[in-house]
């Protein structure tokens, strides 16, 4: 079990607190673009903290391939409410991990006023929050994430920056 | 025993959502239909409390109307939006089904959802395709 | 009042929970930009009771669908069910009800999840960095028909012995001129 307080919250306030966070940015930046930039931002700080937090007691990971099925497998489930779906590659550095009832996106649904691309930057967010924490255990990737047809199924990319990770 | 529509009032009394089914011979998809529906209910909540021997403990009164050819059930919630559905008279009470869907779905998939504009008409996709699942499952509209 | 604290403890187990940490983690951060974006922090204050506001006007149907509490718009009652209900299932903690009053209520409490990890810096003497409860407060009671006013008048990091919010009625606001005519 990763290092954490076993002091909890209502998962609908941080819910609620996201959405008010992304209404935010989205009214105040002049481009969706820089609210997208300052939210990852955000996340990334935020990703980067709680992988600090959690891995304090856990050993050190090193490889980049430890660090990725610690963030599957340990950090997202405590994180974003339960273990994600599957983790799979491309075999040339490029990883994807699906989840196909992403909490944090899997009550929204688009209606007659908004569009998918609204939904989207639901993503921004957490998406940041994993750069951060892959950025907390020195391995620099770049992490995209996308909707599956539906708000709820995520896919996220992770590509890993420098060299190309052998895989097994 | 048959379904004929599902409506949601905010508390202003906008029809926030309406639904037909192919038994409801008159249609009342029309926003005056909802009005005179919004009036009767919110005239006859005055009258139930007015008529209650003693407060209730709920803060609820009224519960259904019902007459020889239809049946309103009605679920008021503490934030005074209004669940309402008509159906024919012999259909057994839905308060307790119009509570599930403010709970399980409106609450979910309408509320904590973050597009959705408080007051706006309700047309979340996820609420509507479960909504009507739901409604489909009940007893009371297998025989529709 | 017992079955108050029980409705908010049930509620509490049964809801959906996450490590409070990550919630105040990600708050700490929202608020660290809003200050960079306002220079003026009673402007940071306004903003965190708007969106405080917000949160409170969807938080109350959470409140009553998860826990079937009778519905009351009497205002002097209202400071149970926050204290002992909303406080419980939301953040895990509960409130005191101190000087209730038709008029109004202070909510006391020391344990505050929201406020792990902060360090405010020294720049900020004014900040009510947990403003958003506030709003939070002020939009739920909104949705029950009654308007307070609310504001910290206590609080520990800014060295107090206790946090206190007080909430103050100003009105209820009736469905409309129709429940009159049987009242």
């Amino acid at each position: 079990m990763i290092g954490r307080s076993e002091r909890m919250c209502s998962a609908a306030c941080l819910e609620l607190m996201h959405a008010e966070m992304v209404s935010y940015f989205l009214s105040a930046r002049e481009t969706r673009e820089s609210a997208q930039k300052e939210m990852e931002r955000l996340g990334f700080r935020v990703g980067q903290k709680l992988a600090e937090r959690y891995t304090k007691d856990y050993g050190r990971i090193t490889e980049p391939m430890e660090v990725l099925r610690f963030i599957f497998s340990d950090f997202w489930p405590v994180v974003f409410s339960k273990p994600p779906d599957s983790l799979t590659t491309n075999n040339n550095s490029l990883y994807y991990i699906e989840d196909t009832d992403f909490r944090w996106t899997s009550k929204i649904s688009v209606t007659s006023r908004t569009t998918l691309e609204d939904a989207s930057y639901f993503l921004t967010f957490p998406c940041g929050i994993v750069k951060g924490a892959f950025a907390a255990l020195d391995v620099d990737a770049d992490v995209k994430a996308d909707f599956q047809e539906t708000p709820s199924r995520c896919l996220f990319t992770i590509i890993f920056k420098g060299k190309a990770i052998p895989t097994r | 025993m048959t379904i004929f529509n599902f409506l949601i009032f905010n508390p202003s009394g906008l029809c926030l959502y309406f639904k037909e089914f192919p038994a409801a011979t008159s249609s009342k998809n029309n926003p005056d239909s909802w009005k005179l529906m919004y009036g009767l209910l919110h005239g006859l909540k005055g009258f139930s409390q007015f008529m209650a021997p003693r407060p209730s403990p709920s803060g609820r009164y009224l519960r259904c109307l019902s007459t020889h050819e239809y049946k309103l059930h009605c679920f008021e919630t503490a934030t005074c939006v209004r669940f309402v559905i008509s159906t024919d008279p012999r259909t057994p009470d839905l308060h307790d089904q119009l509570a599930t869907i403010y709970n399980t779905l409106y609450v979910e998939y309408v509320i904590k959802n973050p597009l959705y504009k408080l007051g706006d008409r309700i047309d979340c996709e996820l609420f509507v395709t479960r909504l009507d699942s739901y409604l489909r499952s009940l007893p009371c509209f297998a025989s529709s | 009042m017992a079955n108050f604290a029980r409705s908010g403890e049930m509620a509490f187990l049964k809801a959906d929970k996450i490590n409070s940490e990550i919630f105040s983690l990600t708050y700490g951060a929202m608020v660290a930009q809003i200050m960079k974006d306002y220079e003026d922090i009673e402007e940071v204050n306004r903003q965190l009771d708007r969106m405080g506001q917000n949160i409170g006007s969807r938080l109350i149907d959470e409140l009553f669908a998860k826990t079937g509490i009778p519905v009351s718009s009497n205002f002097m009652e209202t400071a149970e069910v926050i204290a002992k209900v909303g406080f419980k299932m939301f953040l895990g903690i509960t409130a005191n009800v101190v000087n209730p009053t038709p008029q109004q209520y202070s909510l006391t409490f020391r344990d505050n999840p929201m406020v792990d990890f902060v360090e405010l810096p020294d720049n900020c003497a004014n900040l009510r960095y947990c403003n958003l409860l506030c709003g939070v407060i002020r939009g739920a009671l909104e949705q029950v028909q009654i308007k307070v006013e609310c504001h910290f008048v206590r609080d520990m990091l800014r060295g107090d012995e206790t946090n206190e919010i007080q909430v103050r009625f100003l009105e209820q606001v009736r469905e409309s001129a129709l429940d009159q005519s049987f009242a």
